[in-house]
């Protein structure tokens, strides 16, 4: 390595020769030393790592095993609560809550089958009707009565109100 | 054979503290180097090194074989540096603290060389070495990333999480920067070719 070396790479970067002042400088920073670490350090990093590494492994078996006993702890004491206290209260709750759900179900079905059936009786009664033709023209010619009584009503009314105008 | 990194890695993590050890043993220097050369303080550089170790072999199930190992493990370094100096807000210190402290300073380099040109590549290490200290701290870190540890400019994208068009900006004003204050130190045309500058030597 000569200055000349460091003089053509600073004529690269002066006239913009990227390429080779890229190359000129990665040459040169050969030169530059790296920081070596000191003797014992890769003894060192590499045990302090290691138990590093290993404690972390311990910390995550402790906790997964914390997790899992505090479930099954959790859990027994849960179930041996329920046995204890709740059980026949919940016994005669659900009971009550399962009959008491059957029957409303069947009230409601009986209701509407009762409804169902009266609705279809008097649509039945009406169809019939409707479907001979003596009361079909009765119903029509009752129909035209009230038509033309309605209008003599209307004119009656109005003949009285210009009466009274005037 | 040389194992890989990934084959090192794969065994560190199935529990072979021997194959933790030489992954150690093979990305030491690199780690204190960039650790060290981002806090400029060797000895912290060390410790964050060490700590770089730990936090990466407890995630080295993350460690993707795919990928290189260096820029991995790099990335965890730039990390663990990145968040002591954001905790602790450091002042920086000289190179020449660093050679108080047992920097090595720069290598004897090519052995068959003569000792005029074995002169020049030392006082040259030295003025680069200072010019690098003087640098901004993202121009040092894609400096020291791709000229000592050979990252290509899109590793160092990842690393840093950033464009690669502006890592390669960096990298073009940095060696700009570098240029300007070897000039200043009197390496330019001005002392051409005949004596290196002297002024700084040590």
């Amino acid at each position: 390595m000569e200055p000349k070396d460091v003089e053509r790479w600073l004529a690269s970067e002066e006239g913009g020769d990227e390429h080779g002042a890229e190359s000129a400088f990665t040459r040169l920073f050969g030169a530059v030393p790296r920081i070596e670490p000191l003797p014992g350090f890769t003894e060192r990093a590499s045990t302090a790592a290691w138990r590093s590494r290993l404690r972390r492994r311990m910390i995550a078996r402790a906790s997964r095993a914390a997790a899992v006993l505090a479930v099954v702890l959790g859990g027994g004491a849960a179930s041996w609560l329920l046995l204890r206290y709740a059980w026949p209260w919940l016994l005669t709750s659900g009971a009550a809550m399962v009959s008491g759900s059957l029957v409303g179900i069947v009230a409601g079905a009986v209701a509407g089958l009762e409804w169902w059936a009266a609705g279809a009786r008097v649509a039945a009664t009406m169809g019939e009707t409707l479907s001979h033709p003596e009361t079909a023209g009765a119903l029509l010619a009752t129909e035209v009565v009230g038509a033309i009584a309605l209008y003599a009503l209307h004119q009656l009314t109005r003949t009285t109100r210009t009466n009274g105008t005037q | 054979m040389t194992p890989s990194d990934a084959e090192l890695a794969r065994e560190a993590l199935a529990g072979s503290q021997a194959a933790c050890g030489a992954l150690v043993a093979r990305y030491a220097t690199a780690a204190v180097n960039l650790a060290a050369r981002l806090v400029n303080d060797r000895a912290r550089g060390e410790d964050l090194a060490q700590e770089a170790f730990a936090r990466a072999f407890a995630r080295l199930a993350s460690y993707d074989p795919q990928r290189r190992f260096a820029a991995w493990f790099l990335q965890i370094v730039r990390n663990v540096t990145i968040d002591h100096l954001r905790r602790n807000r450091l002042s920086t210190v000289s190179l020449s603290q660093l050679e108080d402290a047992g920097y090595a300073g720069p290598p004897s380099g090519a052995a068959d060389a003569s000792p005029y040109r074995q002169a020049v590549r030392e006082q040259l290490g030295r003025a680069l070495d200072r010019a690098l200290q003087r640098l901004r701290p993202e121009y040092r870190e894609v400096v020291v990333l791709h000229y000592h540890e050979g990252l290509t400019n899109l590793e160092i994208a990842e690393i840093l999480a950033l464009p690669t068009g502006t890592v390669k900006t960096h990298l073009h004003r940095a060696r700009k920067e570098l240029a300007s204050m070897l000039v200043e130190e009197g390496w330019g045309p001005s002392a051409s070719g005949c004596e290196t500058p002297t002024e700084h030597d040590s």
